[in-house]
C-alpha cells in the first residue's frame, strides 16, 4: 500500500494499540462527561440545599415518599382525599408512575443492601444521575449516524446545553428528569433495530418505550417519530424486511406493554395521537405483502394489482376512520394537541393553559440561551446528513424539522429539540475536525478551488482527496516527508481552524456553566438576594410559612390558594387544599378564581361551603417579588369569568383607560376583591405615614389600607410574601360578620380595659 | 448499679432490663423519734417549664447509730419532681438516695443512707435538691401577641417530714421583682409565731413562715387537714421551653473515628397561649421598638454543644433551616492540659423559621460530628473500649417530656458495661446501616419527664474484636467479586440462536 502524503508525522503504533488506546480514552471521556453533567447540575445544592424545586416536582416527591414508605400496591390504588377537596383524587390512576417507581426502586434497592439514603436525596439527585446517562444514549445514538468521536462530541455537548440542563438540575424532580434519556435511549434501540432488522433491538426499544410512557406524556412523541420515519423511509422506496421486522417488534411489544399505564390504558387504540403508528403498522403488513406478491407475480398484472388495491384501501380506511370517529370510538384530539398547531387557541379557549407560562411561544433569544453556538452548527449539521442520506439520517432529519418546529411553539418543547441539536451539532462539528486534524493530505488536483475555506468545501475536498490517497491505485510517487507549512493543506489553516473550534468550544462552555448557575439554579421555593457585602441572603418565606401550617394547624383545615401553589402546600405544609397543580377540574379551579375576585361578602358563602379553614396569598409588594398572586390575578379573573360570565368580569378590574391600577384609581371592584384586600391588609401600617409603595409593580397604595370582615389574618410570613388567614366562623349570635364587626367596633371605644387577670386563687392585691 | 447481664448469644434481639427496681420495699414507715428537724428552710426558684426546689434539713439525731435519714413529698409533688438529688451541706458528692415508698402511697419517702450513722445529739444538715418540670402554670391561660405572660406557681406552705420539725420557713423567689399576687390566709397563722406576720414579700421573693413546732407532717392525715396550698402569681419574661419528645441518636464508628449524634426534638412554647392571631405588622413593631417586646416569644434557641462538635447541621421535615448560626469554641489548646470538651463549649443558635408564640410547636432535626478519640478510650486492661456519650443537650430552663436516646456501637461490637447517669429503661436491638451485615448492636434508654439537670454522660464499655473491624471491607469486596464474577460469566455466554457468519469472520 502506498503512503500517502502527511501534513504532520504521527508517531508509529501498532494498530491494536491505537484501538485499545482510543477505546480506553473513549471509556475516560465518557466517564468525565458524565461527571461533569452531575456536577454541573448541582449549581443549586451548593448554592442552597438539597430541596425539591418549583412546583410539580413536590407532588412527584410526596407520591414517591408514598411509595418509599408504603410499597408499590399501596401507591398504585392511592386516591388522595386531600387535593382537590372536596373531591379528592384517583392519584395511582392519573399519573405517569415511572418517575416515581424509577426512585422507588433505587431506594429499595439502597435500603437492601443498608445505605441509608434519604429519599428526598434520591429525589434530588435522580435528575442530574439521568443526565448522565443521557449523555450515554446520545453518544451511542450519534454513533449509529456518524462515528465515535462525533458520538462523544454529541454526549458532551447534551451534558451541559442549557436546554437540557433547564429541566434536569437537581431537585428538579420532574418526569422530563428521566424521559430526556429514555428518549433518546428508545430512538438509539430503534435505530438499531432499523439497521440491523433485529427483533432483540426492536423489543428493547419497545420495553424502554414502555418505561418512556410510563414515564412522561412526552411519549407520544416517539409514538409518532418512529411511525413518522418508516413512513418517510417507505415514501422514499427504502422499504426492506429490516425496518419491517424492527417496527413491527417495536409496535407490538410497545404498544402492549403502553396499555399496562393505568393512565394510558386504552388510549393506543383510542386517541388520534397514537393512529398514526397503528396505520403505518397497518401500511407496513400491507407493504409487505405487496412485496411478496410482486415477487411472485409478473410486473404488469402487479401494478394493476396494486392500484385497484390502494384505491379500495384508502376508501374503506377513509371511510373506517370517520366512522369510528363520528362514533366516538377514537377520540378526537385534545385542547393541549391544538395548542401545538394553532398558538393562540389555548388562549381563547383554555386560558387555564394560556396561563402557564412554560407554555408559551418561545422567544427568538432564549433558542441562544439554551443553545449557544449549537444553534449554528444544527443546521450544518442537518446539511451533512443530508448529503449522506442513510436511513438513519433520515430520522434525525425528520426529528430535527418537528422538533424545531415544537420548540417554536412551546418553551418548554425546547427540551425535545436539545437532543436532536446536539447530534446534529456534533456530526458537524466532528466533520470538521475530521477533515482538518486528520494528518493525509489529498493529492493535489486542478480541480479543487484551492481558494475554498469554506467547512463544507474542505470537508468535500478533504474527503475526496482522502479517498484518492487511501486507494492503492492512486499515484505515491511523492514521498510523504515534507509537508507544506503554509496553504489551504499546510499545518497553519489547520491549526487556525482547530483553534477557532476550541475557542467556540470554550465559549460554549462558558455560556452553559453562566446561563446554568444563574438563570436554571433557582429551586424558586427558596428566594434570595445579594447583602451589601456579595454574600447570600436566603429569602425562606415560602417554607417558613408552609411550616407554619404544618405545625400549628388542625390537620384537616382545607387551605384555599391559587392552584400554582397546592402541590407545594400538599408536599411542605401536608394539608388538603381546594386545587393544585393538576389542573383536571377547571370549574374548581374557576370557583377559587371567583373567591379571589369577589368581594368578600360573596366569597365568605363558598369559602363556607368549601370548608376552607384558611386562605392563603402570595404578595410580592414588600420584596419586589414578581411572581405574586397580584400579578397573577387577572388569570384568576379570567378563568373565573369563563365559568361565571354574569358574576365576574375582566372589565371591571381595568381602570376607564384600560389600565390594571392598584393605587387610588383602582376600579371598586378591585378593592373590593378578596385579593387586593388579603394582599394589602395593614400594608400601609409598615410605611407609618410615609407612601405606601408597592414594591412589585411600582405603584402608590392610598395610606389607608383595606379592612377585612370575613377574614382574620393568621400569619404572615418575615418578608410578607405568603400571607394566611383565617376563614371566620359564623357569628354566635346569627349576624353577618359585617355588622358584626361594626358593633363590636363602636363597643370597643366605650368599653373600658378588662380586668387583666381572672382571680383563680384566692388573691391577695401584693402591697406594691 | 445493678447492671444487666447480657446474653453472651446475640439470639433475642432485644432485651429489656429494668433497673433498679424500687428495693426492699420497706412498707415500715420511717421512725419519727429518730430525729428531729431543728430548722428546715425550703427556697423554691419560680420558673417557666422547670422549677428548681432547694430545701435544707438541720437536724440532730435523737438515738445512736442513726445512719438513715428520710425525706418526705406529697404525692402531688412527687409525681411532677423529675431530678432529686440529696448531699451533706459543704459536700458536692450527691448521697445515696432512694425512693422507699410506692407510687401509689399518699406520700413518697426516699430514704437517705448517711456516710457516717450519728451518735444521740449529733447535727448534721442535708440539702435536698428537686427540680420539678411543668409545676408552674400560665395564668391568663392566654395572651394576645402585644400583652406579657404571667406564671402561677401553688404548693404546699409545710415542708412534709416524718420527723418533728422545730422551723420551719419556705421562701418563693421569682426572676423578676414583678410578683402580682401571692396567697394569703388566716389558716396559716396555725403554727406561725404569733405577732408575725405569717407572710412576708421583699422584692421578688414571698416568704411564709416562720413556723413552729410542727409535728411528724408526713401523715395522711396531715395533708388533709392541716397542709395549706399557697401560691404566688408571678410575671415571667423568658419563654417557657417545654421539649414534648426528644430522640437521639448517638453513633460510635471506629472506621470514621467519628461520635455522631442526631436529635431529634420537637419544641414548644408552652407559656400562656396566643390570643387572637399573630400579625407580622405588630412582630415587626415589636423588634424596632425593644421597649414594646414580649420576651416570652420564642424566637430562638441556644444549644450549648461540646466544644470539638464538627458540622453541625439543622434542618426540619422541609430542609435545611437557613438562620441557624454556629459559634464554635476557641480551639486554643493549653499545652501539655487535656481538657475536657465539655468544659468550654461551642453555641449553636437555632432559630426556628417563625417566632414560636405560646402555644405553637416546632420541629427539627440538629446533628453533628464529634472526634471520637475525645470521647471514647481503650482500656488495655479490660481490653475493652469505654465511651461516653452526652444523654441530653441542655436547654436551660426546658423540660423534656418524653426522651430516647439510641446508641449504636460499632459493628461486630460486643457489650460489656452499661452505665447511664440516672435510672432508665434500658432496651438493646440492632442497628443496620452502611453496608451493614451482621448490624450494630444498639442500646436504648427510654426516659420521661427530664430535665436539664439530667445532661449527664452515658458510659458504655464494649469489646471490638480485630475481625469484626475488616467485616465491612471483606463484605463490600465480596459483593463486588460476586458481581464482577457474574458479569464474566454472563460475557462469556452466548445466547444467540442464529450466529451471525459475517460478524464472526
Amino acid at each position: 500500500m502506498a503512503t500517502p502524503k502527511l501534513a504532520y508525522q504521527l508517531p508509529s503504533l501498532s494498530s491494536a494499540a491505537v484501538e485499545n488506546t482510543a477505546s480506553l480514552f473513549r471509556i475516560i471521556a465518557l466517564a468525565l462527561i458524565s461527571a461533569t453533567a452531575i456536577a454541573s447540575r448541582l449549581f443549586a445544592v451548593i448554592t442552597y440545599e438539597s430541596v425539591i424545586h418549583e412546583f410539580d416536582p413536590w407532588f412527584n416527591y410526596r407520591a414517591t415518599k408514598l411509595l418509599a414508605s408504603k410499597g408499590f400496591y399501596e401507591f398504585w390504588n392511592w386516591f388522595d382525599p386531600t387535593a382537590w377537596y372536596p373531591l379528592g383524587r384517583v392519584v395511582g390512576g392519573t399519573i405517569y408512575p415511572g418517575l416515581m417507581a424509577t426512585s422507588g426502586v433505587i431506594y429499595y434497592i439502597l435500603q437492601a443492601v443498608n445505605l441509608p439514603v434519604d429519599i428526598r436525596n434520591i429525589c434530588v439527585l435522580l435528575a442530574p444521575g439521568f443526565s448522565a446517562l443521557t449523555a450515554w444514549a446520545t453518544y451511542m445514538f450519534t454513533c449509529e449516524m456518524k462515528d465515535k468521536s462525533a458520538g462523544l462530541l454529541a454526549a458532551s455537548f447534551i451534558a451541559i446545553a442549557p436546554g437540557y440542563i433547564s429541566r434536569s438540575v437537581a431537585g428538579s424532580y420532574d418526569n422530563e428528569a428521566i424521559a430526556i434519556f429514555l428518549l433518546m435511549f428508545t430512538f438509539y434501540l430503534w435505530i438499531k433495530a432499523m439497521k440491523e432488522g433485529s427483533a432483540f433491538f426492536g423489543t428493547l426499544a419497545g420495553l424502554f418505550y414502555f418505561y418512556m410512557v410510563a414515564a412522561w406524556g412526552g411519549y407520544a412523541f416517539i409514538t409518532n417519530m418512529i411511525p413518522l420515519h418508516v413512513f418517510v423511509l417507505i415514501l422514499m422506496g427504502r422499504f426492506n424486511y429490516r425496518i419491517y421486522v424492527g417496527y413491527c417488534s417495536w409496535y407490538a411489544i410497545g404498544t402492549l406493554a403502553s396499555m399496562q399505564v393505568p393512565f394510558v390504558g386504552f388510549q393506543p387504540v383510542k386517541t388520534s395521537e397514537h393512529m398514526a403508528a397503528l396505520g403505518i403498522f397497518g401500511l407496513l403488513q400491507l407493504v409487505a405483502f405487496a412485496e411478496l406478491v410482486r415477487s411472485h407475480v409478473a410486473s404488469r398484472q402487479f401494478k394493476i394489482l396494486l392500484r385497484s388495491a390502494v384505491a379500495l384501501l384508502a376508501v374503506v380506511g377513509i371511510a373506517l376512520g370517520a366512522l369510528m370517529t363520528a362514533k366516538g370510538w377514537i377520540a378526537p384530539w385534545t385542547g393541549r394537541f391544538y395548542s401545538l398547531w394553532d398558538t393562540e387557541y389555548a388562549k381563547k379557549y383554555i386560558p387555564i393553559i394560556a396561563s402557564v407560562s412554560e407554555h408559551q411561544p418561545t422567544a427568538w433569544p432564549s433558542f441562544f440561551m439554551d443553545l449557544h453556538v449549537l444553534m449554528f452548527l444544527f443546521p450544518v449539521g442537518v446539511f451533512i446528513l443530508f448529503k449522506e442520506m442513510r436511513d438513519e439520517h433520515v430520522f434525525v432529519i425528520i426529528y430535527a424539522v418537528v422538533g424545531s418546529y415544537f420548540a417554536g411553539v412551546m418553551v418548554r418543547l425546547m427540551l425535545t429539540l436539545t437532543p436532536v441539536v446536539c447530534v446534529a451539532a456534533a456530526v458537524a462539528l466532528s466533520t470538521l475536525l475530521d477533515t482538518y486534524i486528520d494528518p493525509v493530505e489529498p493529492v493535489e488536483e486542478s480541480t479543487v478551488a484551492a481558494g475554498s475555506s469554506d467547512a463544507d468545501a474542505a470537508k468535500k475536498t478533504g474527503k475526496k482527496a482522502a479517498e484518492a490517497a487511501t486507494e492503492p491505485t492512486a499515484q505515491s510517487t511523492k514521498a510523504s516527508t515534507s509537508a507544506p507549512k503554509s496553504g489551504i493543506y499546510g499545518l497553519d489553516s489547520r491549526i487556525l481552524t482547530v483553534a477557532n473550534v476550541i475557542l467556540l468550544l470554550s465559549y460554549f462552555v462558558q455560556h452553559c456553566t453562566w446561563v446554568t448557575s444563574n438563570a436554571y439554579s433557582s429551586p424558586s421555593v427558596i428566594l434570595s438576594s445579594k447583602n451589601r457585602d456579595g454574600s447570600l441572603y436566603i429569602i425562606d418565606d415560602f417554607r417558613e410559612a408552609y411550616y407554619w401550617l404544618r405545625q400549628n394547624t388542625e390537620p384537616d383545615s382545607v387551605i384555599c390558594s391559587w392552584w400554582d401553589y397546592g402541590y407545594q402546600i400538599a408536599g411542605m405544609a401536608d394539608r388538603p387544599t381546594l386545587v393544585d397543580n393538576n389542573t383536571w377540574n377547571n370549574t374548581h379551579i374557576a370557583t377559587v378564581g371567583k373567591i379571589m375576585g369577589s368581594s368578600e361578602e360573596k366569597a365568605y358563602p363558598i369559602l363556607r361551603k368549601h370548608d376552607v379553614e384558611y386562605v392563603l396569598v402570595i404578595f410580592g409588594g414588600l420584596l419586589a417579588y414578581s411572581g405574586d398572586d397580584i400579578n397573577k390575578f387577572l388569570w384568576m379573573v379570567r378563568i373565573a369569568q369563563g365559568i361565571w360570565p354574569d358574576e365576574i368580569q375582566e372589565k371591571n378590574f381595568f381602570t376607564a383607560r384600560g389600565e390594571y391600577k392598584l393605587d387610588h384609581d383602582a376600579t371598586p371592584a378591585m378593592k373590593e376583591s378578596v385579593m387586593y384586600k388579603t394582599s394589602y391588609y395593614r400594608f400601609a401600617e409598615m410605611f407609618q405615614g410615609h407612601a405606601v409603595q408597592d414594591r412589585a409593580r411600582g405603584q402608590t397604595l392610598p395610606s389607608v389600607g383595606p379592612t377585612l370582615d370575613y377574614l382574620d389574618e393568621a400569619f404572615t410570613s418575615e418578608n410578607w410574601i405568603v400571607r394566611i388567614y383565617q376563614v371566620k366562623k359564623d357569628d354566635i349570635l346569627g349576624r353577618d360578620h359585617k355588622s358584626a364587626n361594626a358593633f363590636m367596633d363602636g363597643k370597643r371605644r366605650k368599653r373600658l380595659r378588662p380586668t387583666s387577670h381572672r382571680k383563680l386563687l384566692p388573691v391577695k392585691k401584693s402591697t406594691e | 448499679m445493678l447492671l444487666p447481664r447480657l446474653p453472651s448469644s446475640w439470639t433475642a434481639l432485644t432485651c429489656i432490663a429494668v433497673l433498679l427496681v424500687p428495693s426492699g420495699l420497706s412498707a415500715t414507715s420511717p421512725n419519727p423519734a429518730a430525729f428531729e428537724n431543728s430548722a428546715v428552710v425550703r427556697s423554691i426558684e419560680l420558673g417557666g417549664a422547670t422549677t428548681q426546689i432547694t430545701t435544707s434539713y438541720t437536724v440532730r439525731s435523737l438515738k445512736n447509730k442513726n445512719a438513715v435519714y428520710v425525706f418526705a413529698l406529697s404525692n402531688d409533688d412527687a409525681s411532677n419532681t423529675s431530678w432529686i438529688e440529696a448531699k451533706l451541706k459543704g459536700s458536692n458528692t450527691p448521697l445515696e438516695l432512694k425512693r422507699s415508698s410506692d407510687a401509689d402511697e399518699p406520700i413518697a419517702f426516699y430514704e437517705l443512707s448517711l456516710p457516717q450513722p450519728l451518735k444521740v445529739n449529733e447535727t448534721a444538715t442535708f440539702i435536698l435538691t428537686t427540680v420539678q418540670s411543668h409545676a408552674s402554670e400560665p395564668l391568663p391561660g392566654s395572651v394576645r401577641q402585644t400583652e406579657p405572660q404571667a406564671l402561677a406557681y401553688e404548693t404546699g406552705v409545710y415542708v412534709l417530714s416524718p420527723y418533728d420539725t422545730l422551723i420551719q420557713r419556705i421562701k418563693l423567689k421569682s426572676s423578676t421583682p414583678d410578683v402580682i399576687s401571692f396567697i394569703e390566709t388566716s389558716e396559716l397563722d396555725k403554727f406561725a409565731e404569733p405577732g408575725n406576720k405569717a407572710v412576708v414579700k421583699t422584692g421578688g421573693t414571698v416568704t411564709y413562715g416562720p413556723f413552729r413546732n410542727i409535728r411528724n407532717s408526713a401523715t395522711e392525715a396531715f395533708v388533709k387537714d392541716e397542709q395549706q396550698l399557697v401560691g404566688v402569681h408571678y410575671m415571667y419574661d423568658n419563654p417557657v421551653i417545654t421539649i414534648p419528645e426528644l430522640r437521639r441518636s448517638a453513633e460510635i464508628s471506629h472506621w470514621g473515628s467519628n461520635l455522631n449524634i442526631e436529635d431529634k426534638v420537637w419544641l414548644k412554647n408552652d407559656g400562656a397561649k396566643l390570643k387572637g392571631h399573630f400579625a407580622r405588622i405588630e412582630h415587626l413593631r415589636q423588634q424596632v421598638q425593644p421597649q414594646t417586646a414580649q420576651p416570652h416569644i420564642l424566637k430562638q434557641v441556644v444549644f450549648n454543644l461540646p466544644s470539638n462538635v464538627r458540622d453541625p447541621y439543622f434542618y426540619d421535615t422541609i430542609g435545611n433551616v437557613s438562620t441557624s448560626r454556629f459559634r464554635p469554641a476557641s480551639t486554643k489548646k493549653i499545652a501539655g492540659k487535656k481538657s475536657s470538651p465539655l468544659e468550654k463549649l461551642s453555641f449553636l443558635e437555632l432559630r426556628p423559621r417563625y417566632p414560636l408564640m405560646g402555644g405553637w410547636n416546632y420541629t427539627f432535626t440538629l446533628g453533628y460530628d464529634m472526634p471520637l478519640e475525645d470521647w471514647a478510650s481503650y482500656d488495655a486492661a479490660q481490653g475493652a473500649y469505654v465511651a461516653a456519650v452526652p444523654f441530653l443537650t441542655a436547654v436551660p430552663g426546658a423540660a423534656y417530656d418524653d426522651v430516647e436516646v439510641k446508641v449504636v456501637l460499632p459493628e461486630g461490637a460486643s457489650i460489656v458495661d452499661v452505665n447511664p447517669p440516672f435510672d432508665t429503661t434500658i432496651e438493646y436491638q440492632r442497628h443496620y446501616t452502611f453496608l451493614d451485615t451482621i448490624g450494630r448492636p444498639t442500646i436504648t434508654f427510654k426516659s420521661k419527664n427530664l430535665t436539664d439537670k439530667h445532661a449527664g454522660l452515658i458510659y458504655i464499655t464494649y469489646k471490638v474484636d480485630f475481625r469484626a473491624h475488616l467485616q465491612k471491607p471483606l463484605a463490600v469486596a465480596g459483593g463486588f467479586l460476586g458481581l464482577f464474577l457474574i458479569a464474566t460469566t454472563f460475557r462469556r455466554l452466548d445466547f444467540r440462536i442464529h450466529t451471525n457468519k459475517k460478524k464472526q469472520a
